[in-house]
């Protein structure tokens, strides 16, 4: 307590309040150049921009996923496709990430608003499902996916014998 | 690049490496019998203590009178047709063998059993007749040859010394006539012809001596083709016929009847060897055939009568045959009464040693000519057939009460049961029991390692070993049976609990050409209800028999189906459940004999079966070798797949992970056919695979300038055959494989008649020994790694694992990655025999035949058992112990690690408790 009531008093020591000035201040001469009318309709077009910039920010949301592909495509040339622990890690979050993405999407409309906000959802789970895509293809260059007749191999019953037979030298 | 590779196929050796035995592993889970063949010649040395004996295997051993164990042993060659034909106690404290093809005689000191000289003799002409002794000084032969006048006696005198060729000298044997059968009785030749009614007696050092003398002066007025026997022993000869017995002393007038009474059944004579030699040849044992035992009677030649304190009654085991040598041992107490051991030799090739009293060892001598070996599982203990019982049996008596007073009284059985096992000791709270312990019940343990041995020998015995100690659990003589071509079929296995084992013989009658079956339980040896003490005599002969799959309907009991003479089908056991199986069978049902001299394969199909008549019909013939007369050609081997050999993996993994499945096609059988070009004398060996039920021959190969031995052994989709390469010298082994392609034509069943055509992979190894068995091993659901056994001829059992032997190996340059990824070797000819993969380490089994291989129920598991003139018992684990924890493991460390850690928990929890106590109140 002492501590902060400190830091208002230093707070108070050192602020200088300017709102109260400019009231004080408004009824001087506009400077040369200066149209009044033309800042209220500067503010008029910033109310305006606050929709655009919110389906901006929407639609960054929305691209998030679509930009990172880059970033992963060079992350996947980098880590290889050998079976290790950095490959299998990567390949995970690969997974994970547009998975637990997809699942808080919910969350994530949320913030999405305005009038192109379908679009900028199906462009965001269209990002998703090119990530998953991504580690997908990544999974198949590391041959983990069970693509192969091979990878089937140990689930293939024995051919039943259908004749049965036997014999041999003669005991005659 | 090629050292690289060349370094690559090392380190792949290397990884390949089995896994060898821990010093403290020895005698854990293997043990050895050694065996000597079945006695021929038994001398009793000077003091008695010791036997000194020669086998129908070539063997010469010592064996200690009070033990029967063999102080030491001799195989004199490993050529079968070599045989010991005399063997003679020196005076010096030596003993001489003779052996015929080639004829050697070795001189050898008995104490030691060091060889002392050899001399073999060289022979221009084979002689009619060959025959031996010895006298003070000398070793003598007496051989008749051949001559362009007639026959030729000739007299070669070795010095017992040092080997010496002293002097050979000729007469001729006007009288002598091929067949005549002769014995020495040195200085004498005493020969008797079937269709003469005369002996001949001749005096090798003096042809002039030369005496006829009719039976009728003997008194035997029967003629001599009903002379039984020519007995000889030291100067007198023994002239059996049917009804009597005589002993006639050999003088230079003629043959002189000995006066004292012989029995009529009078089996054998003997000379005892007589401790003090002062009395050498004053004495004569025989012995004589009772009702139900056997006398042995002493007989004091100079006072002409039996010395009736000395003899007396002697019974043999019941499993005994009849006697067929004789030996004895007379000693004088030091109360002067006279006493005597003998050494009996019967027919079913064991050894008795004993005194009046009793029979005090037996060596089963009838293990060295071993069959056929199945292991049999043994019963469940008496715990776990109560719970059996429990869950098993199909009484009406339902509802929770009922189950309830079912699962309290079969747990107070188990718990009377462990008390009592506890009272006699037979668990132990402490440790497991070691190994050797052989008052074991023969009860199945955990992981099926306890097994019993059933072996079937030539002499017509029947074993049943253990398998954890080689203890002879029970033994049985054949009675009435031939033994030639014998089989032994296990019916049906312990596993299926209230229902008795079972398992049969199938042998032809010793009287007439038709077959008998011996049924039998396979725990206790005891015959099974069926005909006159479990022997079956059937109407028929059979050709060939095929052991049917088992059902519930047939309570589990594996029908036999037996093809007779004129191939008509039959079932044993004739039960209406049986005959019903095989009738709902019938219509897949084939059968194939094959006649091993003509080389014809004849397939006999069962459809035409109905539930009143079984019937067959011959539907497809086979004819394999050359009807060329200038070539000998036969079948040297018929080799299927193990009925019930399972297959875990379908195909193999290439490396671009395709799959190559296997051709498993499971009525093909190997035929191996062998034979002489003649005017080249040049061997050769053809192979085909065959399918049995459409008589298809699915490939074939042959191999030109080879010799046998040939080995063949097929399992899964590999087959791997072994012959020696005529022109490079050297044992080869090749290797053939067999796939579907990367399709399968029918993923869920196998026909042989939509059956594909295979692609066969094929190469051939160079082994760098003599291989005398081969063998894979099996596991019980076909997922463990396969192993080849190879028997040597240095007594060595090699495992060696198949991927040594894959056929896909490639060659060096042409190995690459995908393959090295694949775990495929690069091809190396020669194939390496590691000391570590030698199972037997240094218990070596002489003169190995055959190998048998058994699944435990460990995964990883097999049981060998491999027999020649040892036998030996030991584990493999292919793939190494994968299911079970090492022997090594520590318990104990991992229960105080544990409480260690418990313990640790518990006590940070309350120090932490503590710690956060003091902290708050700071």
């Amino acid at each position: 307590m002492a501590m902060s009531n400190r830091n208002v008093s230093k707070k108070f020591k050192w602020s200088i309040d300017l709102s109260n000035r400019n009231k004080s201040t408004c009824d001087l001469a506009s400077p040369p150049g200066y149209l009044p009318s033309i800042a209220t309709t500067v503010a008029e077009s910033t109310k305006e921009n606050d929709s655009s910039l919110l389906i901006k920010r929407s639609w960054d949301v929305a691209l998030q996923p679509l930009k990172q592909v880059p970033m992963n495509l060079f992350m996947m040339y980098m880590v290889g496709s050998s079976i290790s622990i950095f490959p299998i890690m990567m390949v995970g979050m690969m997974f994970v990430r547009p998975i637990r993405a997809l699942f808080s999407m919910n969350q994530t409309f949320k913030m999405l608003e305005g009038t192109q906000a379908i679009g900028q959802i199906l462009v965001y789970i269209l990002g998703q499902l090119v990530a998953l895509g991504l580690a997908l293809y990544k999974c198949q260059s590391m041959g983990l996916l069970p693509t192969h007749s091979s990878d089937w191999l140990a689930f293939i019953d024995p051919q039943q014998r259908i004749e049965y037979s036997g014999g041999g030298q003669t005991l005659l | 690049m090629k050292i690289f590779s060349y370094s690559l196929c090392i380190v792949f050796i290397l990884i390949q490496t089995i896994n060898g035995l821990y010093e403290d592993q020895i005698g854990k889970f293997d043990w050895r019998q050694q065996y000597i063949g079945k006695v021929k010649h038994a001398i009793f040395d000077s003091t008695g203590k010791k036997i000194v004996v020669g086998t129908e295997e070539n063997t010469l051993a010592l064996l200690h009178a009070g033990t029967g164990k063999i102080e030491w042993r001799h195989l004199l060659g490993s050529n079968t047709k070599s045989k010991i034909t005399s063997l003679f106690l020196l005076s010096n404290g030596k003993v001489a063998s003779i052996s015929n093809i080639p004829t050697i005689v070795r001189v050898f000191d008995v104490s030691s059993g060091i060889l002392q000289w050899e001399a073999a003799v060289a022979k221009d002409i084979q002689p009619v007749l060959c025959k031996w002794a010895v006298s003070k000084r000398d070793i003598i032969s007496v051989e008749i040859n051949p001559s362009r006048s007639g026959y030729d006696l000739v007299l070669t005198e070795y010095s017992s010394i040092g080997g010496t060729e002293n002097v050979a000298s000729t007469t001729e044997l006007p009288w002598f006539t091929l067949g005549t059968n002769c014995q020495l009785v040195f200085p004498h030749l005493v020969c008797l012809h079937p269709q003469e009614d005369a002996v001949n007696i001749v005096d090798v050092r003096n042809s002039d001596s030369h005496q006829r003398i009719e039976l009728q002066h003997l008194g035997i007025t029967v003629g001599a083709d009903q002379l039984v026997t020519l007995g000889v022993t030291k100067n007198f000869v023994s002239l059996r016929t049917t009804g009597t017995f005589s002993l006639y002393k050999i003088t230079d007038e003629g043959l002189q009847r000995t006066s004292a009474e012989w029995p009529s059944e009078t089996v054998l004579v003997s000379v005892p060897t007589v401790k003090d030699a002062e009395a050498q040849d004053q004495y004569m044992a025989a012995l004589i055939k009772r009702e139900k035992n056997y006398a042995v009677k002493i007989y004091d030649l100079e006072a002409n009568q039996v010395l009736e304190d000395v003899s007396g009654d002697m019974k043999l085991p019941d499993h005994a045959g009849e006697p067929d040598l004789l030996s004895t041992f007379l000693m004088r107490k030091p109360n002067g009464e006279l006493s005597y051991r003998y050494a009996i030799s019967t027919t079913d090739d064991s050894l008795h040693y004993g005194s009046k009293k009793e029979v005090y060892w037996t060596r089963e001598e009838a293990l060295t000519s071993i069959v056929q070996v199945e292991m049999v599982d043994l019963p469940v203990s008496s715990i776990e057939a109560s719970i059996e019982e429990e869950f098993g049996s199909d009484q009406a008596l339902g509802g929770i009460l009922g189950h309830t007073i079912k699962r309290l009284s079969s747990q107070f059985r188990q718990l009377l049961i462990v008390t009592q096992q506890l009272l006699a000791g037979q668990i132990s709270l402490v440790r497991r029991e070691a190994v050797g312990n052989n008052n074991k019940a023969l009860e199945r343990d955990r992981f099926g390692l306890h097994k019993l041995i059933l072996i079937l020998t030539r002499p017509g015995k029947l074993f049943a070993m253990d398998t954890l100690s080689g203890r002879i659990v029970w033994q049985r003589l054949l009675k009435n049976v031939n033994i030639d071509k014998v089989r032994l079929y296990v019916q049906r296995t312990s596993i299926h609990y209230p229902l008795e084992p079972q398992c049969t013989i199938l042998a032809k009658s010793s009287t007439s050409n038709q077959a008998v079956l011996f049924v039998f339980h396979p725990i206790t040896g005891e015959p099974a209800q069926f005909g006159s003490e479990g022997y079956v005599n059937l109407d028929y002969s059979v050709q060939q028999a095929l052991l049917l799959p088992q059902n519930e309907e047939t309570e589990y009991m594996k029908p036999l189906l037996l093809l007779d003479e004129s191939a008509a089908p039959h079932v044993f056991p004739p039960t209406e459940s049986a005959i019903n199986h095989v009738v709902k069978m019938s219509n897949n049902l084939f059968m194939f004999v094959a006649d091993t001299k003509s080389c014809v394969l004849r397939g006999y199909s069962l459809a035409k079966s109905t539930a009143d008549h079984l019937a067959s019909a011959a539907v497809w013939q086979l004819q394999l070798c050359s009807s060329s007369d200038s070539v000998e050609e036969e079948i040297v081997s018929i080799v299927s797949r193990h009925p019930e050999e399972k297959v875990f993996s379908q195909g193999r993994v290439l490396a671009d992970r395709s799959v190559l499945y296997k051709y498993l096609n499971p009525n093909m059988v190997v035929v191996a056919t062998a034979g002489t070009n003649h005017p080249h004398h040049r061997g050769y060996l053809n192979l085909y695979l065959i399918d049995v039920v459409s008589g298809a021959v699915v490939f074939s190969t042959s191999h030109r300038r080879v010799q046998p031995p040939y080995h063949v052994v097929y399992a899964e989709n590999w087959i791997i055959y072994a012959y020696y390469n005529e022109k490079y010298r050297r044992t080869e082994l090749s290797s053939l494989e067999l796939f579907e392609g990367q399709t399968q034509s029918n993923s869920t069943a196998f026909s042989s008649f939509s059956a594909p055509q295979p692609l066969v992979d094929r190469q051939a190894y160079i082994y760098p020994s003599h291989i005398t068995a081969m063998k894979d091993t099996v596991s019980e659901q076909g997922m463990t790694a396969k192993h080849i056994l190879l028997g040597l001829s240095n007594g060595w059992i090699q495992e060696m694992p198949r991927a040594f032997l894959d056929p896909r190996r490639p060659v060096v340059a042409a190995a690459t990655p995908e393959m090295r990824e694949e775990g495929i070797m690069p091809y190396l000819p020669e194939l390496p025999i590691p000391a570590e993969a030698i199972i037997n380490y240094n218990q070596t089994i002489s003169n190995i035949k055959s190998i048998y291989v058994t699944p435990s129920s460990l995964e990883s598991t097999a049981l060998v058992f491999a027999c020649g003139l040892d036998i030996f018992f030991t584990h493999v684990t292919p793939s190494r112990t994968f299911d079970v924890l090492n022997d090594d493991f520590e318990y104990g460390f991992i229960a105080l690690v544990l409480t260690g850690l418990t313990l640790a928990s518990f006590i940070t929890k309350r120090l932490a408790g503590k710690k956060s106590l003091r902290q708050a109140w700071k």
